[in-house]
């Protein structure tokens, strides 16, 4: 797993056997695993995500019924004072929002990977009691004496049962930080920050919490068995959230790569791993703003072949980047880059008119295109224009899309979290997802 | 000034700021409910903890709400009457507000 800021990176080298704890930190133990709820973390995400939108209500309110009617109704320098008094009141609601969507994805994935994990473990258990072997209350395996259970299922046994509380533990680990930084964010009175950064960091760690609950470093043999005995909401969880980290197990089934990979002309694989790798990878960023050709970059490094005209050259209603001089000064001004490489408006409409199609938010799947299209007056483009693209990298199981972008730079950045501020900030959105198809 | 204006201004606020309270607690109640539903989880304490800042971030900020909703009413009944007495009495809550 390559993460340029991975939060966990250094806890997916280690695996100790399970009485030698990694971290310096107390392990989540074989009853607690057993007997976790983890539908509870859910449920409290639930409230918190709903004390969001109370805050972000909370800000519109006061920007129309408190900083308007002031600013139209007293026009003095008091007046205007107090105009401003409201507005930092409604930014403070804001930033509140922007810290909770935080605490929201950290629960959800906490949700989100533990209830698998707990599952894999009383599968596990039940796979070692199936042979005749019998789990203490620590969970270690043992065969009695005489078993005639072949050893390969002991290993096998013990093997998911440790790696379902070697993942448990690293989660604990990675949540308790994530929450500590969270409660610690409650000082913090800059609305951006909390969003961009506060937030940032936890929409990310939701995505890398359910990549933990991989069984990241097993044999291919245990990875098989782990597979097959999730149960299928599980693995469809799984495809959609942590595609990349999925595909690179040893022992997952061909069947399931392929499926992962797409048949839309390009690799969707690649596609998710390239946004990923190169999130914070500014060489390619030659404009004001890189968004589409970001989009491009990663679609034309899965695969997707660039549109030419006849004479395998670069045209108007094409989507290529001609030859690369490295000069940016030079490359962003000597018309090499058709307008659907560079510019969210026309890729959408390019994708759209050469085979792609529109999916719902909902069906949305890693690799396909989000843009955010000017749904009321007030934004940064006309009504009507898409003014932003990204590339979707994961779609956690709260139904959240994640998405990795440039200009700023993003990294599994999520929707939930971030629309209701965009939306107070820029006006009404209508998000897009597209699915680009090869048809030329 | 319009004082009529004005007032309902911070008449909003204050109704904003009643609601709010009363819907904060209830929400905040169930990470509780999570956190001793998994004990022996270091996310439980420190969702607990998270819980605990949050609610007191959020009571301060809505108490700030009906206190500046009650600036703009009182001011603006002052305003009616002696518009620069109610201007001043406005500033100085403004010098103190915490937002």
């Amino acid at each position: 797993m390559i993460r340029p800021a991975g939060l966990l990176a250094a806890c997916c080298q280690a695996r100790n056997p399970w009485w030698q704890p990694a971290y310096g930190a107390v392990m989540v133990s074989f009853e607690n695993l057993l007997a976790a709820r983890p539908d509870e973390w859910g449920r409290a995400a639930d409230t918190w995500a709903a004390l969001a939108r109370e805050s972000e209500d909370a800000a519109n309110g006061i920007f129309e019924r408190g900083s308007a009617k002031v600013a139209e109704n007293w026009t003095d320098q008091v007046g205007a004072e107090a105009g401003a008094k409201l507005d930092a009141l409604a930014n403070s609601y804001l930033t509140a929002a922007g810290t909770m969507h935080g605490v929201v994805s950290i629960l959800y994935g906490l949700d989100d990977s533990i209830g698998p994990i707990r599952r894999s473990l009383e599968s596990a258990v039940d796979y070692a009691r199936r042979n005749g072997f019998t789990v203490d209350a620590d969970g270690r395996v043992t065969a009695p004496a005489g078993s005639t259970a072949p050893p390969e299922a002991l290993r096998e046994a013990d093997a998911l049962i440790r790696e379902a509380l070697d993942s448990a533990t690293r989660i604990d680990v990675e949540a308790r930080t994530q929450l500590d930084e969270l409660a610690a964010a409650v000082f913090n009175a800059d609305r951006d920050w909390a969003v961009d950064h506060v937030q940032g960091n936890a929409s990310r760690a939701q995505v890398e919490l359910l990549a933990e609950a991989l069984p990241t470093g097993q044999d291919p043999a245990t990875v098989a068995a782990w597979w097959n005995a999730l149960p299928p909401q599980d693995r469809a969880a799984f495809e959609r959230a942590v595609p990349v980290e999925l595909y690179d197990l040893p022992g997952l089934p061909e069947d399931v790569k392929r499926r992962l990979e797409g048949d839309d002309g390009y690799n969707r694989i690649e596609a998710v791993r390239w946004a990923q790798q190169n999130a914070f990878n500014r060489d390619i960023d030659i404009f004001d703003n890189n968004c589409a050709n970001f989009v491009s970059y990663a679609l034309s490094n899965a695969g997707l072949a660039p549109k030419l005209d006849d004479f395998g050259g670069a045209y108007q209603d094409g989507w290529s980047q001609g030859a690369q001089t490295g000069w940016d000064w030079l490359d962003a001004r000597d018309y090499t880059h058709t307008p659907a490489w560079t510019v969210s408006d026309r890729q959408r409409d390019f994708f759209l008119d050469n085979g792609g199609s529109e999916i719902p938010l909902s069906g949305a799947q890693p690799g396909d295109v989000i843009y955010w299209e000017q749904a009321a007056p007030g934004g940064p483009i006309a009504e009507g224009g898409v003014h932003h693209a990204a590339v979707v990298t994961s779609v956690t199981p709260d139904g959240d899309v994640h998405y990795t972008q440039h200009t700023a730079s993003r990294l599994d950045a999520s929707l939930d979290g971030r629309l209701p501020t965009n939306e107070v900030v820029e006006g009404d959105q209508r998000v897009v997802i597209v699915r680009p198809r090869q048809s030329w | 000034m319009r004082p009529e204006q004005v007032a309902t201004a911070g008449d909003d606020l204050r109704t904003l700021a009643d609601e709010a309270k009363q819907k904060l607690a209830s929400l905040f109640h169930l990470s509780d409910v999570a956190a001793q539903a998994n004990p022996g989880w270091l996310a439980a304490a420190s969702l607990s903890n998270c819980r605990t800042v949050w609610e007191q971030r959020m009571r301060e900020t809505v108490d700030s709400t009906a206190t500046l909703g009650e600036a703009l009413t009182v001011s603006a009944g002052d305003a009616a009457n002696a518009d620069a007495e109610g201007a001043d009495r406005l500033t100085t809550v403004l010098d103190t507000f915490g937002t």
